[in-house]
């Protein structure tokens, strides 16, 4: 008993650590004030339906990327599994240089990928691929470990009874990792939500067009610190809400599903 | 007697305070775009006060204002616009600010683009990067277009402002931009395009925007910091080689 206390006490002092500078954006009510800016609605559906789509995508593209990292053996697949973490360390800035010299005006793909001097570069796709960037990363690393604890007999089984690669990822894989996808899914979709460095470097910054929640508080903070703390109050409501749908979307116990294995 | 046992107590005293108040060391808080002119006076000011250090602080206008008004400690501070230290003046944190140098706003394009030659030349471009209008910079660019709907007819700022693709916090970000080559040309300070490897265009005098940059003591600063202050706008010879023009004394 006094051991769990410990752990409490110990623990304890994170969460506070943690919460503390997150409640007192919120509880000091000053913001009120500031909810009437002009740029909190503009920011706030432009932040909702970009990264929205940015998880969607992530979804589509990780989840096949995720299971063939986690079920190849070749030594490729290891150092490749590396490789595509690598934008999650980069400073955001630099993410946002990278993205410009690949796909911006004078990037390596503009002459032949993109119609005659398009570049998705400052335009509301370049928010959706900046969010992209920083988000799969994540999902792959999440969903990628998730593939690995469904129970290779459980696949062996499954194959002997004739399922197809796809049937084997959709109809098996995917439901037996559920709990743990979500998670991934949740964690990109909120760093997604949160992107600000390579977004202002490769998108920019202008309302309605590519002018996300975090830019419009960093943009708020020079001038009207109360729309600012109105803008991360908004911010973090919407990130709550996320967090608690998948808390409810994910059946209890992952534990108990995994320590119930053989 | 009496009077040297005070005079001994107030030295104890402002000893005990010599952290922040030590008369050898002053610091300066300069806006980014006056931050080489303060960091060559402060070099020189050293070198003729040996003992003084003078410690120099750089970030954007508005920063440097909030974060005074949060009570950071300074003793000279140089801003790229007077607005934000008449506030300062105003709450009470500095002395009367005093003009220091005029800066004027120019087009800058990327080096190997010549398309540009006048400012309606900012109406025929695909992007454009402005400074936001939280900034000075915005505000004095977003003016400038307006004055010249009295050459370029009614409608011209709306017909600019539609080639716009970013407002940025800072000018530097603005050159950040034309450097790679990602817009066409933006509004920037004259000051800054010096060292930057970008094509300018000035602006006709009938129409160009001056901004005059200012400085003030902080209150409670020691009298050192007035001769820091001097010799920031007797610099006439460092302001006008970083493209500004000292304003008259």
């Amino acid at each position: 008993m006094n051991q769990r206390l410990l752990l409490a006490v110990v623990g304890g002092l994170l969460a506070v650590f943690l919460l503390l500078p997150v409640l007192l954006v919120v509880a000091t009510p000053d913001w009120l004030d500031g909810m009437s800016h002009p740029t909190i609605l503009p920011a706030l559906r432009l932040s909702l339906w970009t990264s929205s789509v940015a998880l969607v995508l992530v979804l589509l593209l990780g989840t096949p990327l995720a299971w063939l990292l986690a079920t190849s053996t070749s030594r490729g697949a290891r150092v490749l599994e590396a490789a595509v973490q690598l934008p999650m360390v980069l400073p955001p800035a630099v993410a946002g240089v990278a993205l410009l010299l690949a796909f911006g005006r004078r990037g390596v793909l503009a002459g032949w990928l993109f119609p005659e001097s398009w570049t998705p570069a400052f335009s509301t796709v370049a928010v959706i691929l900046a969010q992209v960037f920083v988000a799969a990363p994540l999902y792959i690393q999440g969903a990628s470990s998730a593939f690995r604890q469904v129970p290779a007999e459980v696949l062996a089984l499954s194959r002997v009874f004739g399922a197809s690669p796809l049937a084997l990822l959709l109809q098996v894989a995917v439901p037996i990792a559920r709990p743990a996808l979500l998670a991934a899914a949740a964690l990109a979709w909120a760093r997604a939500l949160g992107e600000f460095g390579a977004t202002l470097m490769f998108a920019g910054n202008l309302v309605g067009e590519t002018q996300t929640l975090p830019l419009a508080i960093y943009t708020a903070l020079e001038s009207d610190w109360q729309a600012a703390r109105a803008l991360a109050v908004v911010l973090i409501g919407v990130a709550l809400l996320l967090l608690l749908a998948v808390k409810a979307l994910t059946p209890r116990s992952t534990t108990s599903h995994r320590s119930a294995r053989p | 007697m009496t009077a040297s046992v005070l005079r001994a107590a107030l030295a104890v005293l402002a000893l005990a305070g010599c952290r922040s108040n030590d008369p050898t060391e002053l610091i300066v808080f300069a806006a980014s775009s006056l931050g080489d002119v303060a960091y060559e006076v402060a070099r020189e000011f050293e070198a003729a006060h040996p003992g003084v250090t003078v410690t120099l602080r750089t970030a954007g206008s508005q920063e440097l204002r909030a974060q005074l008004e949060h009570g950071a400690h300074a003793h000279v501070v140089a801003l790229a616009d007077a607005a934000p230290l008449e506030a300062l003046f105003a709450a009470g944190l500095t002395g009367a600010p005093l003009p220091l140098a005029e800066n004027e706003l120019v087009i800058a394009t990327p080096p190997d683009d010549a398309r540009i030659t006048d400012l309606a030349g900012l109406a025929t471009v695909e992007r454009l990067a402005l400074a936001a209008t939280e900034v000075p910079a915005g505000r004095h660019a977003e003016a400038l277009l307006l004055r010249a709907e009295t050459v370029h007819g009614a409608g011209f700022r709306a017909r600019v402002l539609a080639r716009v693709v970013t407002r940025d916090l800072n000018v530097r970000q603005v050159l950040s931009r034309i450097r790679l080559g990602e817009v066409d040309a933006g509004i920037v300070y004259a000051s800054d395009t010096i060292d930057a490897p970008v094509r300018t265009v000035r602006v006709p005098p009938e129409l160009a925007e001056r901004v005059v940059s200012a400085v003030a003591i902080v209150r409670d600063a020691p009298p050192l910091a007035a001769e820091l202050l001097s010799a920031l706008r007797g610099a006439h010879e460092v302001l006008r080689r970083r493209g500004m023009h000292p304003a008259a004394p």
